[in-house]
């Protein structure tokens, strides 16, 4: 007999009045925030008549003079430095585009990955025919930007050998506004699992990888058997992390240990109920500052 | 079945004064897949709006044979086919009513976005009408506003619409419902731009059904209009709601 | 076909002379275009012109079933085509508002379509064709649907009951005209920067800004329609301020329909049909046209240089005709013919350059100013 359970839109619940108070400005689309004399305008505002308007609704940032409003939710914005994982969607001359969960898909280059077997030499026609050999349309990869373009598009690179193909894992996606910037976006969990948060929202899990693949570039698929307990912990931290998105907690490694931890007293299936979510992510969210 | 839209005691066929609106209740997010969502009950009339991107353009043949880096904006309005009171609707392809009502859509909100900010990208808006009770076209005109503004788009302002209808003694009414579409006189929809202050700027779509005196187009222009700024009111409210909700746990911790 | 581009010279222009309150055809901001209304021999066949965008509007009428929700009224149904594409955005746009001026505002009795109740009814059916697009296509289609349906006669039918009736020839029975309660007219202004309207824009002003304000009005002025296009923000004075225009000018449009309709009843029952004949404009001449030159020359100065070749050139005053290149020349021997009448003032003249020099031209229209004879040559 099928468990079905009926959620009505209208009642929805909101999952984090709970807690602690709203000090935030919010401004709304329209809203003056200030003139413009002394100010310059960033993302997210407007100029009309000599006023600043917002023209999203969001937070007001304002570093030294300049005044910018960040928006509640929003498609992600590159900058140089940051750990992406994407999908190729397309593959050109000399260049594969990426799908990054951005306003224009990203481009890496054929100059930007390491050729299989660790050469160092450039790219000829030959290269550039077996393209397809190191990665097809569909595949997953993680990456760093190099360079932001002037209509926005990132430029990525894989020059690492943490980057390059991913093999066998579950891929969440999620709001960029939900993810910090951090200094390690690699994790390797204590329950056997490991993560990469990407900045743009997209967040890969996969059972731990042994640092054998040296001397393939990072391209290479590792297509072995996975063990069901280590299935099991992929498949639990991916609902933790499901958790503490709709619940609207930053994700990052901490939270998603405290997320799992909270978990454990549950199924793992049990942990898509809505109401199990909103327990595991209010638990988490408390534990967190607690520990501030 | 003529009805009396007005009758003496001021009050109309369901009830309502004449400068009222009918209930509206709206939510924001409510689709979790999609960039932005929102739903909006207006009356018995009932919208859910979806926004997909900004994105990378599709490659469908209607997107090449644009020029350069235009901002791509496609609409899609569809009426389920329950909606109505009474008969199942026929999904119609091609039909007039809905490419006229997609145009429109595309023409009033591209006046609002900051189109600069989207170039090269796509941006796509679908519209599910679920249950129709006259004043359809505002309720989706105020679900799509709501959408974008979930979604994060830039926009000038919120662009909020309204109707107005006008009766025999010229007295003006505000949102009109199915039943009053019907038996009654014209229907002006207006969706605007509600800024305080002198009105110049603001109009961004007009339409009007049915014939009435020029006289008294002031009149119901200044109703329909009033109608706007009571309802962007509402949404307002909703959005300012939604986004304390939001700001509570992720901002703060930045 | 694709549009050729607009180029960004044309646009700035454009909208740097609107600001200086200047059109480009030297209207005023206000100012419309010439109507002409040319009726068919066929009943319910009309030409409109606006300028020189012209619309072709015909009626047809069907018996079909009526609809549940109105069992005791016709229908009409109304369709317009533009020749390139199918359902191309403005083509939708054209059909709503027609509908939404025409059926919606119920000008056309309905009522009186109705053959049997909840059975049968008439159906009308309007087509409009735009011939050329000349800028405001839609106060032309919206002129043509009104006079075509005001000038069409449907056939008369009688109902025997049990549910048939007949339907009459024109020669048993006479038509029956159709009756419009009132004349719904579109004005369009298209709106720059959402502050200055333009009346009647020309196509280069439509296209520069897109964006318009559609109003239809009667002659009792009532608004049957209201329509914005494109992508624009105005105040809701703008929008009075263009229906005060439109109007005024309604009431002129819909007396120039009527003189018009009656005009044609008039030379009907003279049996003096002229048709869409009136609507071509005959003093054009229609191939490798340049501009008229008049030339003042002397007689005598010009035959002193003539009797040095061997054609001869006659000099002719006071003439004005149309050359069309002043080096390619023709040349026929006229040399006896214009002896004769060489002192005569009115005469042809050629030009010529040498004799062996076969040029060609490819017609010459003369005026002779006394006899007011129109001779066309054309020379080889």
């Amino acid at each position: 007999m099928a468990n079905i359970k009926i959620n009505l839109l209208m009642n929805k619940a909101k999952y984090t009045s709970d807690l602690g108070e709203n000090n935030c400005r919010i401004y709304t689309t329209g809203e003056v925030i200030t003139e413009q004399k002394d100010f310059m305008r960033g993302h997210g505002t407007y100029v009309e008549d000599g006023l600043i308007k917002s023209s999203v609704v969001g937070v007001v940032r304002q570093i030294n003079k300049l005044i910018s409003v960040v928006p509640l939710k929003s498609k992600y914005v590159g900058e140089i430095g940051d750990v992406v994982i994407g999908r190729v969607t397309e593959i050109q001359k000399k260049r594969w585009k990426i799908d990054t969960n951005s306003r224009l898909d990203s481009v890496l280059l054929i100059s930007s990955i390491n050729l299989p077997g660790g050469e160092l030499r450039r790219r000829n026609a030959e290269d550039e025919q077996s393209m397809r050999k190191l990665l097809q349309e569909e595949d997953l990869l993680s990456a760093e930007v190099q360079n932001v373009y002037v209509d926005g598009s990132l430029s990525l690179h894989t020059r690492s050998l943490k980057y390059g193909k991913l093999s066998q894992g579950i891929l969440i996606s999620v709001s960029p506004s939900l993810i910090k910037r951090r200094k390690n976006h690699f994790h390797n969990l204590p329950c056997g699992v490991s993560v990469i948060i990407g900045n743009n929202g997209y967040i890969w899990i996969s059972p731990i990888v042994n640092v054998e693949i040296e001397g393939q570039g990072g391209f290479a698929q590792s297509l072995d058997a996975i063990s069901k307990s280590d299935r099991e912990a992929i498949v639990r931290i991916k609902n933790c992390v499901q958790a503490l998105a709709s619940c609207y907690v930053m994700i990052y490694d901490t939270s998603i240990t405290f997320a799992y931890e909270e978990s454990l007293k549950y199924e793992a299936k049990e942990l898509l109920n809505h109401d199990t979510m909103y327990e595991i992510g209010f638990n988490t969210k408390l534990k967190l500052m607690q520990q501030e | 079945m003529a009805q009396e839209l007005l009758s003496l005691q001021g009050l109309r066929i369901d009830g309502r004064r004449q400068n009222e609106l009918r209930q509206i209740q709206c939510r924001l997010g409510v689709l979790e897949r999609c960039d932005g969502s929102a739903y909006m009950l207006h009356g018995n009339t009932k919208v859910i709006a979806s926004i997909s991107g900004p994105k990378h353009p599709t490659k469908n043949s209607a997107n090449k044979n644009r020029g350069g880096d235009e901002f791509i904006f496609n609409v899609r309005v569809k009426f389920a086919t329950f909606s109505k009171n009474g008969e199942r609707q026929k999904v119609v392809k091609n039909s007039k009513k809905l490419g006229e009502i997609e145009i429109n859509l595309k023409n009033i909100f591209k006046s609002v976005i900051l189109v600069e900010k989207y170039e090269k990208s796509q941006l796509d808006l679908n519209i599910e009408i679920l249950q129709t009770d006259g004043s359809e076209i505002c309720t989706v005109v105020n679900a799509a506003t709501l959408a974008l503004i979930d979604a994060g788009i830039c926009m000038k302002e919120y662009i909020c619409a309204c109707t107005a209808s006008l009766t025999n003694d010229g007295v003006a009414l505000l949102d009109v419902s199915h039943l009053e579409e019907i038996c009654g006189g014209p229907t002006l929809t207006i969706a605007a731009l509600p800024r305080t202050g002198d009105h110049e700027q603001s109009v961004a779509y007009v339409e009007l059904s049915q014939k009435f005196y020029l006289k008294d187009l002031n009149k119901i222009f200044d109703c329909a209009l009033m109608g706007c700024e009571k309802i962007r009111g509402i949404l307002d409210e909703a959005i300012r709601s939604n986004a304390f909700e939001l700001v509570n746990s992720e901002l703060t911790n930045n | 076909m694709k549009e050729t581009i607009l180029s960004n010279n044309e646009r700035v222009f454009v909208e740097k002379s609107i600001e200086e309150v200047l059109r480009i055809d030297k209207r005023q901001l206000t100012e419309f275009r010439n109507l002409g209304i040319f009726f068919g021999k066929k009943y319910g066949s009309v030409l409109v012109s606006l300028g020189d965008t012209r619309v072709f509007a015909n009626v047809s009428c069907e018996v079909n079933i009526p609809k549940t929700t109105r069992p005791n009224e016709g229908t009409v149904f109304i369709n317009v085509e533009m020749s390139n594409e199918k359902m191309s955005e403005s083509c939708i746009v054209t059909t709503r508002i027609l509908e939404r001026t025409i059926r919606d505002s119920r000008c056309i009795d309905l009522e009186s379509l109705c053959i049997i109740a909840e059975e049968k009814v008439w159906n009308l059916r309007v087509d409009v064709s735009i011939l050329n697009n000349e800028g405001n296509v839609t106060d032309c289609a919206c002129i043509a649907a009104v006079s075509a349906l005001a000038h069409f006669k449907r056939p008369d039918c009688t109902t025997s009951g049990d549910g048939e009736f007949i339907i009459h020839k024109s020669s048993e029975k006479d038509l029956i005209p159709t009756v419009l309660h009132h004349y719904p007219i579109c004005m369009t202004y298209a709106l720059f920067k959402g502050k200055i309207p333009i009346a009647d824009p020309t196509l280069l002003e439509e296209r520069v800004t897109n964006a318009g304000l559609t109003l239809g009005i009667n002659s009792y002025k009532e608004i049957c329609s209201l329509h914005m296009t494109g992508v624009s923000l105005t105040s809701p004075f703008l929008i009075q301020k263009c229906s005060e225009m439109a109007a005024e000018r309604a009431k002129h449009v819909v007396e120039f329909i009527k003189s018009t309709l009656e005009q044609d009843s008039i030379d009907r029952e003279k049996s003096n049909v002229k048709g869409f004949k009136q609507s071509i404009i005959l003093t054009n001449v229609t191939s490798n046209f340049c501009d008229e030159q008049s030339i003042d020359n002397n007689a005598e100065e010009i035959s002193e240089v003539a009797s040095n070749h061997d054609e001869i050139i006659v000099v002719s005053q006071e003439q004005k005709f149309k050359k069309i290149d002043e080096n390619t020349i023709s040349t026929t021997k006229w040399k006896d013919e214009n002896e004769e009448t060489s002192s005569s003032d009115s005469e042809i003249i050629t030009l010529s350059q040498s004799n062996q020099e076969k040029s060609k031209v490819e017609s010459m229209q003369i005026d002779s100013s006394d006899d007011e004879e129109k001779e066309t040559i054309i020379l080889n």
